[in-house]
């Protein structure tokens, strides 16, 4: 070997010495973003992934930074899985997450569920995994069918369906947290062969009733979600995925190579679970959105159409556009001149994506990290919520050093292979999905088209006037309930407690007549803002405590939250309250919160560090209602 | 070879691989137990490209016969 081919064969060597060196370095220091930037590095570069996932969790143990959020995940499952343990904290890390787990022993999960008193329940998870094997859930689909389950499908997808919802029943009788139930699968090779997929009678018809029966359960006990574990065997092929050697002789069906793509997928929803879900790509254009520069090729030569490459760029700017439909917000960062970028979309007959879609546009010479800082500042969302595409790697590390809280994807230069890239974490997958989301870049645009009425309009009252706002206020129902747990998850600035609340703990709450629950929906004359307020208050004798009250930003600075609190106080003075009050936590983001008592004539009572306990008398005059907002109240007390 | 398999089992047991020998065996390391032993399995043929059996996998029960069956495959 020539001294020149060591130096090539060395090279990766080294920059997994140095990616190594980083995350430990990182890990020492205790610093969050520094930490998922460096596991993130170097899990993606590592040349075995178990072995790269095994030194994170021991590096991570050793240094046992305090600063990461710790995520309790309880696993129960019928086969041997413990594999999953490293890639799982490894990955955890690139979320800033420190991941711990309870593993229940080889197949006990009957018992860890039905014993009130079982480690399981006593480790107080933040998310269990159901991971069952689909023959011990449902032998009869899967073996003798031709003689047991072909003529018995509604009878047998009943009976699986129940033998599920039995487990899970008591299971929430103990414990609240969510629960990730792995889907059935489908067989391999199914008992009718290829006439399986055509014959009523197929077990891959049966298997989906079940998996549809099972959903409807997940969705009806609130917070269970199903892991449809086909997925990642689509993904990553079943020669990769099932080792029939290690089935056999230890029970271990998962390949040793697939725990890192199992622990990834579960990694989508501790992420959702934990509120990191991304909400808004950033995208740059030239080679991005389509290939070649337009200041050098033209708004017309820029490759963007039916011919490769620039279908591949095509395809790009759909999932952008998908993301956009789920809720996403869009926007661009481009060094670019604007006139040219944006007659691309306006004038390229090739384009998928116009600029209409893009909430916020920063176009221009300046550097990227600033457009980003603005953006974020504009649409009002915390850098960790953000991800930023860009084929540049100088634009890239720029970016990443300068705003070390934002994802940073760097495009390959095969322009076939952005989608993967784009969307390979999942990082934007959320669990749920709502009519805001669908909506939410058309109410961006709604709430822009406001903040320019409010710098034409003269004084403030004026601007409250001109948006001709109608509040509806409705206690939480199970219509609402997705959405209310939805907002407990994702408000972070006008919130005054932060408490997260799942669907299932808010279906319990609305059904107590000790809590008082509040939904306000916003209309004006902009449109239809959705459900954005919440108030959850619990009555101890005669006061009345918000233990919860948050708004979306979407309309901070309206005097909409003064209906939220008479609501309160009226309601309270009618049932005899004293007084009604509520602390506020403070946390980084909540600042515009802090002086939602204040404002109110609430009185402080009791600070604890920097937690303030407010109160309002009753006996007080009543808060006033500002004349300028209309208030439809169909709340039942 | 020796050396990279002894890396490759300090790393499952947790172990210096210095403390790895010829004497290193299922029956005398706690730690080497059914789990540890599918986790060394799979690190061998990533580490060496090979394709173990289950009947190797069942003679694999010490440092010597890793290393000899490991000799027989490459």
């Amino acid at each position: 070997m020539s001294s020149s081919d060591r130096a090539e064969v060395s090279q990766p060597q080294d920059d997994a010495a140095k990616n190594r060196e980083s995350v430990v370095a990182a890990l020492s220091a205790g610093d969050v973003d520094q930490i998922r930037i460096a596991a993130r590095r170097f899990l993606q570069e590592a040349a075995s992934p178990a072995r790269a996932a095994r030194f994170l969790r021991g590096a991570a143990e050793k240094a046992a930074p305090t600063e990461l959020k710790p995520f309790r995940v309880g696993i129960l499952s019928s086969f041997t899985i413990d594999m999953v343990h490293d890639p799982l904290i490894a990955h955890g890390l690139t979320e800033g997450l420190a991941v711990d787990i309870y593993q229940a022993g080889y197949d006990q999960y009957h018992q860890e569920i039905l014993s009130p008193d079982s480690g399981l329940y006593r480790y107080e998870p933040d998310a269990i995994l159901l991971a069952v094997d689909e023959r011990r859930w449902a032998p009869e689909v899967y073996d003798n069918y031709l003689t047991e389950g072909i003529d018995q499908h509604t009878e047998l997808a009943e009976m699986v369906v129940s033998r599920v919802r039995d487990l899970i029943t008591t299971l929430r009788q103990h414990c609240n947290a969510p629960v990730l139930l792995h889907a059935l699968s489908y067989p391999r090779h199914p008992s009718l062969g290829i006439l399986d997929s055509t014959s009523e009678s197929g077990q891959r018809q049966l298997i989906a009733r079940i998996n549809d029966g099972l959903a409807e359960l997940a969705r009806d006990a609130g917070a269970i979600y199903l892991v449809d574990v086909d997925a990642i065997v689509q993904t990553i092929g079943y020669a990769s995925w099932y080792d029939s050697r290690l089935d056999f002789f230890a029970r271990s069906p998962i390949a040793r190579s697939a725990f890192d793509a199992l622990a990834r997928y579960y990694l989508r929803y501790l992420r959702a679970l934990s509120g990191y879900s991304r909400k808004c790509l950033i995208v740059d254009l030239d080679n991005t959105l389509w290939g070649g520069i337009v200041g050098e090729d033209g708004i017309m030569g820029v490759q963007v159409g039916s011919e490769y490459p620039g279908n591949a760029f095509v395809a790009f700017q759909q999932a952008v556009r998908a993301l956009r439909d789920r809720g996403v917000v869009l926007a661009i960062a481009s060094k670019n001149n604007p006139a040219d970028a944006e007659a691309v979309f306006t004038e390229n007959p090739g384009m998928a994506l116009t600029l209409d879609d893009f909430s916020a546009r920063e176009i221009h010479w300046e550097p990227k990290s600033l457009s980003i800082s603005r953006i974020a500042e504009k649409l009002n969302l915390g850098l960790r919520h953000m991800v930023f595409v860009d084929d540049n790697p100088a634009e890239c590390a720029e970016v990443e050093q300068a705003l070390p809280a934002v994802t940073v994807i760097r495009l390959p230069a095969q322009p076939e292979k952005m989608v993967d890239t784009l969307l390979a974490d999942g990082l934007f997958d959320a669990l749920q999905f709502s009519n805001e989301d669908a909506r939410r870049a058309e109410l961006y645009r709604q709430r822009d088209a406001a903040e320019k009425l409010r710098t034409e309009a003269g004084s403030l009252e004026d601007y409250y006037r001109s948006l001709e706002m109608k509040l509806h206020l409705t206690n939480v129902t199970a219509d609402n309930l997705a959405r209310a747990s939805q907002m407990t998850q994702k408000t972070t600035q006008f919130n005054t407690t932060t408490r997260i609340y799942t669907e299932a703990e808010l279906d319990t709450l609305r059904n107590d007549t000790q809590w008082k629950t509040l939904t306000m929906r916003v209309v004006d004359k902009f449109g239809d803002n959705g459900i954005v307020g919440l108030m959850l208050a619990k009555c101890d004798g005669d006061y009345y405590d918000i233990d919860t009250m948050l708004m979306s930003c979407r309309v901070i600075n309206r005097g909409v939250e003064t209906a939220m609190l008479r609501w309160l106080a009226d309601l309270g003075r009618k049932e005899g309250a004293r007084a009604i009050g509520g602390w506020i936590l403070p946390t980084k983001r909540n600042v515009p919160v802090r002086d939602l008592f204040e404002r109110h004539q609430f009185e402080i009572v009791q600070k604890r560090g920097d937690d303030v306990l407010w109160q309002l008398d009753l006996s007080e005059p009543k808060i006033d209602l500002p004349d300028w907002l209309e208030i439809q109240d169909t709340t039942e007390v | 070879m020796e050396e990279r398999i002894k890396a490759i089992m300090a790393d499952i047991f947790l172990l210096d691989p210095s403390e790895i020998g010829a004497n290193t065996s299922m029956e005398s390391l706690p730690q080497w137990d059914s789990l540890a032993h599918i986790d060394l399995i799979g690190a061998l043929e990533e580490e060496f490209d090979v394709m173990f059996e289950v009947d190797d996998f069942e003679h694999m029960t010490d440092f010597q016969s890793v290393l000899n069956k490991l000799t027989e495959k490459t």
